[in-house]
């Protein structure tokens, strides 16, 4: 213990040491949130042609369901897979739920006779002569239900219930038309009731968004992106670092001499875990806290985690260890640490571009969000999504921690081998 | 198997990117309360020697024991029981002579009170202690070597291997280095040096083995030694006779 403590003294001392290293891990981060958060305030609302997943499931197969499957298609801002007659409703409320799609249509049974059925009715009304308030209450409530991924911005949200509004009451308006000309043509000039072309219910449509937060405010907005994003990134970016001491104290022989001494090569490791575990912690805390405070001040969007504090602690934690099992990778295989630091930072950037931090992987194009995947810095982003917008427990963003601390375990595999070979 | 406190048989060992065997079945043997010469040429296989009973390689085949036990069941022991002062200055840079004897110190489980009373006492042996508080990196050459042998030293350990500690260091350190290797001597270290100047070796050491082509070619007092080759009257043109005159590659 007491050697512990020692070595994770001296691995402390070491890391404070070197300034230059200190500002790349704390001062970089919080320069990169602001500026990106700053110029994306704004550019993520105005996206638009992207193709945005979006199921729909037709469970109506008539006019109307046909109608919005057309008018979904049409627009090049969606990419609209129709979904398999079997499916239910909560298999496609699921899909979107994990994030499979970031929207779901559902139109359930019989929307265009209940439709024809509500227009019928009160035209019927109308032409007796009745008020309109007769027929209320007994007509068939309609609804289409649109489930959506708390990513999607506001504009998308928008845009798209106009859609289906437009589409709903085209229908609606057509069918009371049709209506109306057949029951003139059928009772010549007869008195008429009040009659207005609202008297019919209209379709309702329920919009669903998947987040269990309370205040249902969890919005994507460039904080919301930002301060996770690139608090993972400046977690990745302590492999430059972490890499570094390792090599300079191989170079510099220390390693070597420790090895000579009672101090086991995993006390040696358990030190480094340590020590750049906390600064992991602390780089979360300052980019968020700077999210939190700061930002609000100067007209960007506050940082709100909305209660899941802890839970995000969990993740920055999987990611710091999955970031130090690389950082110990690249040291065992690069010889000097130039060559870890270039390797490193390069590595680094190329993960968290394609993982996306720094363009959100739904407005990337296919191919790239599925090559997304493979990205570490990809895991960590969408588990923060998943705590932070989607307000999942977090048992549902348990599978991207275990993916990370896979990851670690792989690294240190690996390293752990090789360093054995080597033998010290 | 001997009294020995370091006991060496038929070591074997080559390096994978050179073709010919560095040691080639070194056998050597240092008694307790010894200051054991390790001598011979640039090359010779000292270091790569040093390193193997240190742990940091490992022989091709041959046996070790150290303290009367074998090497590899008894690896921890050894580690507690053993200082180490390398060819190469090992220490971390980046933290200053205090911290670095500190840490090291406390890694050998020293306690703390008695760790630090030693580290006065060291620094003040070697006339350090005005640069306790200071970076080892801004330290001279020479002041270099003093911690790096003040790390092997800290905790008075049975055997103590040094790899030519006075290399590239003034008349004054060396003295000091020395007079403090007799004194730990005294203290009941034994001490297993390696060096290719003979004139401190045959001040310094109570017994020298000279090694060439991987296996010792001599071994005995530096005084025995002399009387045994007519015509020479210092260690110096024994280790001549011995190891010839032919330059020897300049690496270490
Ligand atoms: N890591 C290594 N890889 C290959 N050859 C080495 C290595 N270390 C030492 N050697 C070679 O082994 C021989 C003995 O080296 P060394 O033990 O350092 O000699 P000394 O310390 O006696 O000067 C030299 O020829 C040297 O070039
Ligand atoms: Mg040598």
């Amino acid at each position: 213990m007491k050697r512990l403590i020692n070595l994770i003294y001296k691995d402390f001392l070491l890391l404070v040491r070197d300034k230059a290293g200190l500002v790349f891990l704390f001062v970089m981060p919080l320069v990169l949130v602001l500026v990106m958060t700053g110029m994306q305030e704004g550019a993520l609302e105005s996206a638009t042609k992207n193709s945005i997943s979006l199921i729909v499931l037709d469970s109506d197969k008539d006019e109307i369901g046909l109608t919005v499957e057309k008018e979904l298609q049409e627009k090049d801002m969606f990419d609209v897979k129709i979904a398999d007659a079997s499916m239910t409703e909560a298999e496609v409320q699921n899909l979107v739920r994990k994030g499979t799609y970031l929207i779901g249509v559902y139109i359930p049974e019989n929307t265009t006779a209940k439709i024809q059925g509500n227009v019928q009715k009160s035209i019927a009304a109308a032409f007796a002569g009745l008020p309109a308030s007769v027929t209320e209450g007994k007509m068939d409530t309609v609804s289409i239900k649109v489930f959506l991924d708390p990513t999607i911005n506001s504009t998308f949200r928008t845009t798209l219930m106009s859609y289906l509004r437009e589409a709903s009451n085209q229908i609606e308006n057509e069918y009371m038309f049709a209506k109306i000309s057949e029951e003139v043509n059928e009772r010549a000039m007869l008195p008429m009731g009040e009659f207005s072309l609202s008297a019919a219910q209209p379709v309702g449509i329920e919009e669903i968004t998947y987040s269990n937060h309370d205040d249902a405010k969890a919005n994507f907005d460039a904080a919301a992106h930002n301060v996770p994003a690139w608090t993972l990134f400046a977690i990745f970016f302590i492999v430059i670092s972490l890499s570094g001491s390792i090599i300079k104290e191989r170079e510099d022989g220390s390693f070597a001499r420790l090895m000579t001494m009672p101090c086991p090569y995993s006390l040696y490791l358990l030190s480094k875990v340590i020590v750049y575990v906390a600064v992991c912690l602390a780089q979360f805390l300052v980019v968020m806290l700077m999210g939190k405070w700061l930002f609000p001040l100067i007209g960007l969007p506050v940082f709100d985690m909305h209660g899941t504090f802890f839970y995000c602690l969990i993740v920055v934690f999987c990611a710091a260890l999955a970031a130090i099992g690389f950082g110990l990778l690249i040291s065992t295989f690069a010889t000097t640490h130039q060559q870890a630091a270039i390797f490193g930072a390069v590595s680094v950037v190329i993960l968290s571009a394609i993982g996306g931090i720094w363009v959100p992987t739904f407005l990337m194009p296919k191919f790239l969000k599925a090559l997304s995947m493979i990205s570490p810095l990809n895991w960590g982003i969408e588990a923060f999504y998943g705590l932070i917008l989607r307000g999942g427990s977090f048992v549902s963003v348990l599978p991207q921690c275990l993916l990370l601390l896979a990851f670690a375990a792989v690294c240190f595999v690996i390293s752990l081998l090789a360093q054995g070979k080597k033998s010290f | 198997m001997s009294s020995a406190i370091l006991n060496i048989e038929k070591l074997t060992k080559s390096y994978p990117d050179l073709n010919k065997q560095v040691l080639t079945g070194l056998c050597l043997k240092v008694e307790k309360g010894e200051i054991y010469g390790f001598l011979g040429p640039n090359g010779a296989g000292k270091t790569t020697t040093v390193n193997i009973i240190s742990g940091l390689l490992k022989g091709d085949s041959g046996q070790i024991e150290m303290f009367g036990r074998p090497y590899n069941e008894n690896r921890n022991y050894i580690k507690h029981h053993m200082g180490l002062v390398p060819q190469n200055i090992a220490v971390f840079p980046e933290l200053t002579a205090y911290e670095n004897l500190k840490i090291f110190g406390a890694i050998y489980g020293m306690e703390n009170k008695a760790l630090k009373s030693r580290i006065d006492e060291l620094l003040e042996l070697f006339g350090l202690m005005n640069f306790k508080n200071k970076k080892v990196a801004s330290f001279s050459g020479g002041m270099k070597r003093s911690v790096n042998l003040m790390v092997g030293i800290l905790h008075k350990p049975d055997l103590l291997i040094l790899d030519e500690p006075t290399v590239g260091i003034d008349v004054q350190s060396k003295m000091v280095i020395l007079e403090n290797l007799k004194s730990l001597n005294k203290e009941g270290v034994s001490i297993l040096y390696t060096s290719h100047d003979m004139e401190e070796a045959q001040h310094l050491c109570t017994r020298v083995g000279i090694i060439d082509g991987g296996k010792l070619v001599a071994e005995d007092t530096p005084s025995g030694l002399i009387a045994a080759h007519e015509g020479c009257d210092d260690l110096e043109s024994v280790y001549l006779r011995l190891t010839g005159r032919k330059l020897r590659n300049m690496e270490d």
